[in-house]
């Protein structure tokens, strides 16, 4: 038997008071934007509904038991209510778990929520003083911090960290081919590798290698550095990059692309340009850098561009969810800042391992 | 049946004989404990083997040792799929697997993948690879049924194996495991006695030219126990070599004829 | 990596036989060791060892679970061990699976003694919480970064290490009426239990090159081993595991004096390993 409208409505009025009776608040006053539901509820006379007769008895019965008022007030004012279902259909959740306590207690908090649009109900990823969940402003970026030449073996390695996420990268080559039928004989073969730790991520991973997501971002990895990286200068010739995540938090395509460049760099392969990456996302209205994986896993879009800063040159654009244009460029030019930044400290690494080296040499 | 009413039960109800005990009492320090196929601590169960098992294998061979039953098939030397790879000594490749009936409860064999390996570490010292450059031979064995000890009786059916196939060994390979039960050294462990070991010592050797090709040791052992142990199952396998060529010189004698 | 000529091969053999390794070492002499403990955040436990350029990361994470019916007094334990590209091009893809599989099987007769958990290094009966209904499952994954020989003795000392650095949280349990088969748990975020790893063995292995054995071989030494006994031996001077690996065959008195060596190296290396892992927890508790 499929529920009218009114019927959901009462029905959803009985199991509110039901919970709001345990919490034993005293005076509540409710805002319904039904007017069938408020006549039935507050009017004194006797039932003459039906198909409802048991659901308002009960609810009769509790606010008669406590001191609670009901009022009717206009659809356009009950936004908040009235959003939180028009937000489920949309988004095709079947359950979301909304803080009931919340709107009740502190109406300032209702008053917040006043400045914002009634289309969809989001969780405070910034709040009002412009602060994100883990203290940053909307245009700061995590901390970076690179390392060249951790793996003695490899011809080049390098380790990446962005906040909490930390990456290894080591690259073999140039070699011989390894497989005859791929061997190329103007340029040289890139082959890109792509794994997570079991540790890596909050919950253990099963399998680290082998799913589609590790081998969608090991294609976009060797597609980001083979366009950089001067091929015809090796012909017939093979280089691998091998790229291990040992801590997840978010942003994971561009600190294994920042740390593949490095890598690159540090086994001397010759670039046309470094390849630096990052992210950016909109979430509460506001353009944020360096997602990390909560704000990530929030369902808003998220844009990781791969840069190459001397060339003034993006080879690397992905987006997920989706964006109006305009807000579109505005991301993409903060990702693009970032990765700028992110150049700039590549480049002051790169620089100080050199003066090493020369040390070394005695030069 | 159809005469006797009353005397045979309506509904069907499983026999009580086909119920197995499952747990031994089992004290620590019980020295008078008796083995449930009433062997001595010190005794082997019966060996048997058998050549030609499989026709289309260039070798094979059959064992049963008590309720362990294991089929060993030898191919080669089979040219090798990577032959760009020039190598002067052949190759060994070994799978063991076992049948889904193998275990009490189907399917359970599945957690031994390491058994592979340890096939080809146990043959690869015996085998002279020097004799067949760039070919490769494959050994397979199936377990039939897994009454304990598994891995030594394959390891053993799989020498005999390839001595029917004609493979150039330095020496048969034999191979024994010694379970420790509280202070007992028990050879040859069946399935029960395996699932409450408190350790166990596996060794491969080849027992003309007295070298040890594979020696496992699970458990805390201290250092005297363990050369007992290595003494007994060093023993042991110079025995079932005997066996082994015994059942070796039977079958060519036989073709012979 | 690149073969080694036949004048590498001779360098490499006459050194160990005159006491001289490659790199100045004596025979039973172990690489500088440096661990750090505490690298995986979100782990209950996690270490990264060092030995030369043997580079490996273990990490230790327990969560709730259903105890074995056989065994209703014990907890779990699962070992894993993956061998990551960066340390060789060859492991890249599944070529790394069967050295995955070996050191996962080694690395567990090791650690977890006979079928009847008597002998194992860890104490599994200090995991259940409830007897026959919830147990800590510990998963224990082992990362080799980088590979320069003698993985096994790596893993061993980042598995020990980072099995001292596991705190599992405590658990309340909430009366229940019997014969509920899922009762209430509250983990708690605070506190933790350190995990009692005196009785955890360490791994030695002794690479047999010509007439002599070494300890921590590297690769290039390892290519030349015509045999490698790995031993397991705890504090208490038992050997928890042993595993014969290499082809050619040994006599059987070799493996007996190998075994008393074993133990008169294991026990400078307990007591090194020990003090690093103090070191790094008391680096770990200033930060």
């Amino acid at each position: 038997m499929k529920t009218e409208p009114h019927m959901a409505e009462m029905k959803a009025v009985e199991w509110a008071s039901a919970i709001v009776g345990d919490l034993k608040l005293g005076k509540v006053v409710w805002l319904c934007d039904s007017m069938n539901t408020v006549n039935t509820v507050t009017s004194k006379e006797e039932l003459c509904v039906w198909d409802t007769f048991l659901e308002a008895t009960i609810i009769r019965g509790r606010f008669e038991a406590n001191p609670w008022t009901m009022q009717w007030i206009n659809r356009d004012q009950n936004y908040l209510v009235d959003a939180f279902p028009k937000f489920t259909l949309k988004n095709n959740f079947t359950f979301l778990k909304f803080d009931v306590r919340r709107d009740v207690i502190s109406p300032c908090v209702k008053n917040f929520l006043q400045s914002f649009k009634p289309s969809f109900i989001e969780m405070e990823y910034v709040s009002p003083e412009g602060l994100r969940l883990d203290g940053r402003r909307p245009m700061e970026m995590r901390q970076i911090r690179g390392e060249i030449g951790a793996l003695a073996k490899a011809d080049g390695s390098a380790v990446f960290e962005m906040g909490n996420t930390k990456v290894i990268a080591a690259v073999y080559g140039p070699r011989e081919v390894q497989n005859r039928s791929q061997q190329m004989n103007e340029q040289a073969l890139v082959r890109c590798e792509y794994s997570m730790a079991n540790f890596s991520t909050g919950d253990r991973m099963r399998k680290p290698k082998g799913d589609r997501r590790s081998t969608e971002i090991s294609l976009v990895i060797r597609q980001a550095m083979e366009a950089c990286i001067l091929t015809h200068l090796m012909p017939r010739s093979q280089i691998d990059i091998f790229v291990q995540v040992l801590q997840a938090d978010g942003g994971i395509r561009s600190a294994c692309i920042n740390a593949a460049t490095l890598a690159l760099a540090d086994a001397g392969i010759p670039m046309r340009d470094l390849v630096t990456s990052c992210s950016a996302g909109y979430l509460n209205s506001t353009a944020l850098l360096d997602l990390n994986y909560v704000e990530d896993s929030a369902g808003g879009p998220d844009v990781t561009v791969g840069y190459l800063p001397k060339l003034d040159k993006v080879t690397l654009l992905q987006m997920d969810a989706k964006l109006p244009l305009d807000i579109f460029e505005n991301v993409m030019q903060l990702a693009t800042e970032g990765c700028k930044a992110v150049a700039n400290y590549i480049r002051e690494i790169l620089l100080e391992n050199t003066k090493q080296l020369e040390s070394r040499r005695g030069v | 049946m159809a005469g006797k009413a009353g005397a045979t039960p309506t509904t069907y109800a499983p026999s009580p004989t086909t119920q197995k005990t499952k747990s031994l009492v089992f004290k620590n320090d019980d020295v008078d404990w008796v083995r449930p196929d009433k062997r001595g601590f010190q005794q082997c169960r019966p060996a048997f083997f058998r050549t030609g098992a499989v026709n289309a294998a260039s070798g094979s061979a059959y064992a049963e040792f008590g309720n362990t039953k294991v089929i060993v098939s030898v191919f080669g030397p089979r040219e090798s799929k990577k032959a760009m790879m020039y190598s002067d000594v052949g190759r060994l490749n070994c799978n063991v697997s076992y049948t889904t009936f193998a275990t009490p409860i189907r399917g359970q064999g599945s957690d031994h993948k390491e058994f592979s390996s340890m096939l080809h570490k146990s043959l690869e010292g015996a085998i002279i690879l020097e004799t067949f450059p760039k070919t490769t031979v494959d050994v397979f064995a199936l377990i039939l049924e897994s009454g304990g000890s598994d891995l030594p009786v394959v390891i053993s059916c799989a020498s005999v194996a390839l001595a029917d196939a004609g493979i150039m060994m330095y020496d048969l390979v034999a191979s024994v495991s010694v379970s420790c039960i509280g202070k007992n050294l028990i050879i040859d462990p069946i399935l029960e006695e395996e699932s409450c070991q408190d350790g166990s010592l596996m060794i491969t050797c080849m027992p003309s030219r007295y070298e040890v090709t594979q020696l496992t040791v699970t458990g805390e052992w201290s250092a005297p126990k363990i050369s007992e142990g290595v003494q007994l199952c060093l023993d042991a396998c110079s025995k079932l070599a005997k066996i082994m060529r015994s059942c070796l010189k039977e079958s060519a004698s036989s073709l012979e004829e | 990596m690149v073969g080694l000529s036949l004048g590498e091969k001779h360098f490499i053999q006459g050194g160990i036989a005159q006491d001289l390794r490659c790199d100045g070492r004596k025979r039973l002499t172990y690489r500088p060791i440096y661990v750090e403990t505490g690298v995986i955040p979100q782990a209950n436990g996690s270490a990264r060892v060092r030995m030369g350029a043997t580079d490996v990361i273990a990490s230790v994470k327990a969560e709730l679970g259903k105890p074995n019916p056989f065994q209703p007094d014990k907890g779990k334990v699962s070992i894993f061990v993956d061998c990551s590209p960066t340390a060789a091009p060859t492991f890249e893809g599944r070529g790394g699976e069967e050295l995955s599989t070996e050191l996962s099987a080694a690395l567990h007769r090791c650690l977890l003694g006979g079928k009847s958990g008597a002998g194992a290094g860890i104490d599994l009966s200090s995991l259940v919480v409830v007897e026959g209904k919830i147990c800590w499952d510990l998963y224990i994954d082992g990362l080799v970064v980088s590979s320069d020989g003698n993985l096994l003795d790596a893993l061993g000392a980042a598995i020990k290490a980072a099995l001292s650095n596991t705190g599992i949280p405590r658990v309340s349990v909430a009366a229940s009426a019997p014969g509920d088969d899922e009762p209430e748990v509250d983990i708690s975020d605070e506190e933790f239990l350190q995990f009692d790893t005196s009785g955890v063995p360490v791994i030695v292995t002794l690479t047999k090159v010509g007439k002599h054995y070494i300890v921590d071989a590297t690769t290039e030494e390892e290519s030349q081993m015509s045999s490698a006994v790995s031993i397991s031996i705890n504090r208490q001077g038992h050997i928890c595991g042993l595993t014969k690996r290499g082809g050619a065959g040994v006599d059987p008195s070799i493996i007996l004096d190998m075994i008393s060596v074993a133990k008169h190296v294991s026990e400078q290396l307990l007591n090194q390993l020990d003090s690093e892992i103090a070191a790094a927890e008391a680096v770990n508790e200033e930060s």
